[in-house]
């Protein structure tokens, strides 16, 4: 066990083997130190935030990134050409096709979770959903690893209707679970006093002197820990940033940009909350799960997907964050490249399309290819924890570093997942 | 569950039912138990014995057990009790569909024999299956082995078959989801169990058996286990009542030292669901003393709760120093502990609804979910096997037409897309779901001999089946009432009319105040994202005690900004009615004090009060209410 070996020993990792060495968290560190020497070398100059772009209810592939004019299975949809010579998309993604220069589009996802709930909770953390551990996802990862950028504002947001959110705090303590917006237009839930700033402090003066005897008999971790969250509560209150949740604040321009809709809107939200350094930021949106009537609700879909995201790629490109930024669009699954009696598609996780951009991604290329039907996955097959490894590594996150559960069972950020480094500048 | 908590059911008994259970949902509620880890019988173990016998098996499912002693074939052994049970989807209309199938099968077979004059040529849809029939040189290659050579020439002959069955009007896909609209309100309702033992993983790598091998159900403790119980009543009952008897040495002592840390907020030992050999109790004597006690209360826990809090040490103040983890705490008092959601979220609800413990307002529609499952299920058993299958069959055809209908709409509406005429657009989109909203009704109709969402047994008939008549023994209430006041004698006429004015504002107010104000084992749990108890860390039930009393952002920007702090000052609310009958200032900050912490105020805290009152007037009672929220003396329990 000769740490001090190490070749590669900088002065932080020198500093991280010495805390090891002293007793704190020494397992986890310690293996992370060495399976990362036998891995994959950490990304140099990774992206610094990440914009997670879920589409619930499994994004069909045929449709969107990896059309197949000609075929039986296309139905009525056509392709168009993109800014990049050579890449096609399907007719409903016009805004996207010039935006094409930035994406990574990977038509050879693959896995074998068809089911809704254990797909998302899979492509969210790269493991199965067992009943008796709940693993962390990329965000949580992200801070645990590299905490956050901005200390006032949390760490790691959630922007959707869900009620629950896969790939959150996980095994890890609370303080590592998203803060959830429901609604992006009402921005940060209670965060207005009821009372003018004076009255405001006298209460809280009020408060605290009432509650003196008792701080001081129960001077405990768990009370500094309420006093300190009171103390953090009133300093988000009072914060510059703060105006990062405030939408109101974009011109009406830019918000009708975005589309005047709950995703839009979210991916606006998303957009200035990357730009005041919040380390890791989700945006859902459901509907996708197109069993029926898939030539209705698909173009529906992917309206606001398109409008949302090309506005999110133009506006981070414009404002400088874009190299800084991986964006990522990701779903449970495809859909049956047969069409069904109910002109719908149902759930296919054999194949089906994700996307990279952003963070110096190699853009304006398809990774993988599927058959002539969109069926099989023929070329560059990548499973979800192989992506999910290719957005860590692309995050400077570690995909060899192994972090401890409280019952002592080793977990890894994406399972066994290996990256696909080539897909980054 | 709330049922056997409210007739303090004894615990062995309790248990027994749960991890015994099988039939309907609405017949006997503890198969709920099994229905949470459906379709995962091995994490159901795991957890199981977690629960009960504080022992931590999960490591064991893949691998022996790398820090306690159990093998991954004592996991198995275990998992055999359990392997059988199906939860979910009694009758799942498998027998239908293979009697149609069947039928069907038959008729395409009759056909393709007289077109080609072979047995066996089944015809397929897709021709590229075909090409990869030719392809592939396996098993699936039949196609030679009927002496046709070429794929073109087996198209040919396919193409031809196809024709012909293509009039035959049984649309499969059709059927089959008309099957399961169906089953589909009904495919929680049951929980059946067929013994069969589990089967060691493909990868198993130990000596003392093979891959794939059964193995027969064994308990992991040498305690008494009655064989004939297993061999005359099956698995479940013998897993069930070993468990839970007396000699099982951890069932118990799991539950002796549950309600103490309970109580205590530690346990006697720590972490009191993973007791290994090298557990070493913080005190044996009184975990023994513990156990014997609960023996001999025969598992009543509410005595045994009773006997906790008369002790001398649990009366003491709560212990002010910190507790090290991992080292024996020896009880100079109770730990000092934050609540949990749930019970701060009923303090709130006590101090605003009058009456909260019966205040029970979505029972009605709970009782009517159940009554309404029953009759489905009891509408879908009336059917013989015979009746049901041409019913199948009947609604096939009808849906069929509606498809017909579905899919003009749908030519009218991709067309109105095309030329953007949003308006139309919409209609027909609007016009689509009628249609395949009107098509589910007709379902419901047909297969469920007219039952539908409403109707069914009353209120009241449902309630006194559940033990809740109006004169029986629990009362409950199903809508919050205005309290009644009464206008104080001696007011000037302007205080009069400044009376009526606020009593106007106080009755309008107070149903958006009371709103969703219930005890937390009244709302759903888990509670909605973002509402008041997930922020203070109620469990999402995903996993074994996974609730959290860590602090938070959300929960200090709800208590100071969110609302919580105007329902209790509500005029009409418990606190506010209280508040309306003191006399005096000093009266007030007695209630609040007496009402919100369950204790008198010191002098000078009343001192300190007095000043806000003597300031702020008016504005008083809210900012004093509001402080008292914001105290950590609020959230903590001393």
């Amino acid at each position: 066990m000769n740490l001090f070996r190490n070749q590669d020993l900088t002065r932080r990792n020198f500093m991280t083997t010495a805390s090891s060495l002293l007793g704190v968290s020494f397992l986890p560190n310690y293996l992370g130190a060495e399976e990362a020497k036998a891995g994959v070398p950490l990304r140099k100059k990774p992206a610094q935030r990440l914009i997670f772009l879920y589409m619930g209810g499994g994004m069909t592939h045929l449709d969107t990134f990896d059309t197949k004019p000609g075929h039986d299975n296309q139905g009525p949809v056509r392709e168009i050409k993109t800014n990049v010579p050579g890449i096609r998309v399907s007719e409903y993604l016009p805004g996207l096709s010039n935006h094409m220069d930035k994406m990574c589009v990977i038509n050879s996802m693959s896995s074998r979770a068809g089911a809704h709930e254990q797909a998302r909770y899979l492509m969210h953390t790269s493991y199965e959903q067992r009943a008796t551990i709940k693993h962390p996802g990329i965000g949580a990862y992200m801070l645990k690893y590299l905490g956050k950028l901005n200390q006032d504002l949390p760490g790691n947001v959630f922007i959707g209707g869900n009620s629950r959110i896969d790939g959150g705090a996980g095994f890890f303590e609370s303080s590592y679970e998203p803060l959830a917006i429901n609604n992006p237009e009402s921005g940060l839930r209670n965060i207005r006093a009821r009372f003018n700033p004076t009255d405001f402090r006298n209460n809280l003066d009020l408060a605290a002197e009432l509650d003196g005897g008792f701080r001081k008999k129960y001077n405990l971790k768990a009370t500094r820990a309420y006093t300190s969250m009171y103390k953090d509560a009133v300093r988000l209150m009072e914060s510059e940033d703060l105006k990062a949740f405030d939408l109101s604040i974009e011109s009406e321009a830019t918000r009708e940009m975005y589309g005047d809709n709950p995703f839009g809107q979210g991916c606006l939200l998303a957009k200035r909350l990357v730009q005041h350094d919040v380390r890791a930021i989700e945006v859902t949106y459901g509907g996708w799960d197109t069993h029926q009537n898939n030539f209705i609700s698909v173009p529906e879909r992917t309206a606001v997907l398109d409008q949302a995201l090309s506005a999110l790629l133009t506006d981070l490109d414009r404002t400088g964050l874009l190299d800084s930024t991986l964006v990522v669009l990701s779903t449970e699954f495809g859909r049956t490249p047969r069409i069904n009696q109910n002109a719908g598609r149902d759930h296919y996780p054999k194949a089906f399309s994700t996307v990279l951009a952003g963070g110096r991604v190699n853009g304006g290329q398809k990774f993988g290819k599927t058959d002539a039907g969109g069926e099989e996955v023929d070329e560059g097959e990548m499973s979800p924890q192989d992506f999910n490894a290719t957005i860590a590594w692309g995050l400077g996150v570690s995909t060899d570093r192994v972090v401890m559960s409280p019952s002592l069972r080793p977990f890894k950020v994406a399972h066994k997942g290996k990256p696909n480094t080539g897909l980054f500048a | 569950m709330k049922e056997s908590l409210r007739s303090n059911k004894p615990y062995d008994k309790f248990v027994y039912e749960m991890v015994s259970a099988t039939g309907n949902n609405y017949e006997n509620g503890a198969t709920g138990y099994y229905h949470r880890d459906r379709g995962m019988p091995l994490d159901n173990m795991a957890n199981t014995v977690r629960v009960f016998l504080g022992t931590r098996l999960e490591c064991a499912q893949c691998h022996d057990h790398p820090f306690d002693k159990w093998s991954q074939k004592d996991f198995f052994k275990m998992a055999s009790f359990t392997y059988g049970v199906r939860a979910g989807y009694s009758r799942n209309g498998n027998d239908v569909r293979r009697m149609i199938g069947n039928d069907r099968r038959e008729k395409i077979m009759k056909i393709s024999e007289e077109i080609t004059g072979m047995k066996n040529f089944y015809p397929t849809r897709r021709e590229s299956d075909i090409d990869r029939m030719f392809e592939k040189d396996d098993r699936r290659s039949i196609a030679r082995r009927r002496g046709i050579e070429t794929a073109e020439e087996y198209k040919a002959l396919n193409k031809k078959v196809m024709a012909a069955v293509s009039k035959l009007d049984v649309d499969n896909r059709t059927m089959g989801r008309v099957i399961s609209d169906i089953y589909n309100p009904v495919r929680y309702s049951a929980m059946s169990v067929r013994d069969r033992n589990a089967k060691l993983p493909h990868d198993y790598q130990y000596d003392d058996a093979d891959p794939h091998d059964e193995i027969e159900p064994e308990p992991m403790f040498d305690s008494k286990f009655d064989q004939e119980i297993l061999e005359s009543k099956g698995y479940l009952p013998a897993y069930a009542t070993w468990m839970t008897s007396k000699d099982n040495p951890r069932f118990t002592q799991v539950i002796a030292n549950r309600l103490w840390k309970k109580a205590f907020g530690v346990g006697l030992f720590e972490p009191a669901d993973q007791i290994t050999d090298h557990t070493k109790p913080a005190s044996p004597e009184l975990l023994k003393h513990l156990e014997e006690s609960m023996e001999e209360l025969d598992f009543d826990m509410k005595s045994f709760l009773a006997m906790l809090f008369k002790s001398k040490a649990w009366q003491r103040e709560a212990f002010a120093e910190e507790i090290p983890i991992g080292e024996p705490f020896h009880f100079a008092g109770p730990a000092l502990q934050r609540m949990s959601a749930e019970q701060i979220w009923d303090s709130v609800v006590a101090l605003v609804i009058p009456d909260s413990d019966h205040f029970q307002p979505s029972l009605g529609r709970e009782l009517s979910d159940i009554d309404r499952e029953r009759r489905i299920n009891e509408a879908i058993a009336a059917h013989e096997p015979e009746d049901f299958k041409d019913m199948v069959l009947e609604l096939t055809a009808q849906v069929k037409k509606s498809y017909a209908k579905q899919d003009k709409v749908r030519e009218a509406y991709n067309k109105a897309r095309q030329d953007e005429d949003d308006q139309k657009t919409r209609e027909l989109s609007q016009e689509l779901r009628g249609i395949q909203r009107e098509m589910r009704s007709k379902i419901y109709k047909v297969a469920y001999n007219g039952t539908d969402r409403r109707g069914g047994r009353s209120m009241q008939s449902m309630m006194a089946g559940a033990g809740m008549s109006g004169d029986g023994e629990r009362y409950v209430r199903t809508s919050t009432k205005r309290p009644k006041v009464k206008m104080p004698e001696g007011l000037t006429r302007d205080q009069q009319r400044k009376w009526i004015r606020d009593q106007k504002y106080a009755a309008s107010s107070w149903s958006r105040t009371a709103s969703q104000m219930m005890r937390s084992s009244e709302l759903p749990t888990p509670a909605p994202r973002g509402h008041f108890l997930r922020e203070f860390g109620q469990s999402d039930r995903e996993l074994i005690q996974n609730a959290n009393d860590g602090a938070s952002v959300p929960q200090a920007l709800n208590l100071m900004n969110g609302d919580i702090a105007d329902r209790l000052r509500h005029p009409y609310s418990v606190l506010g009615q209280a508040l309306e009958k003191c006399e005096s200032p000093e009266d007030e900050i007695k209630t609040i004090y007496h009402l919100m912490l369950t204790r008198q105020p010191s002098q000078a805290e009343i001192d300190r009060l007095l000043k806000v009152y003597e300031f702020e007037g008016r504005n008083a009672r809210r900012n004093v209410i509001w402080a008292m929220l914001n105290t950590q003396q609020f959230i903590f329990s001393i």
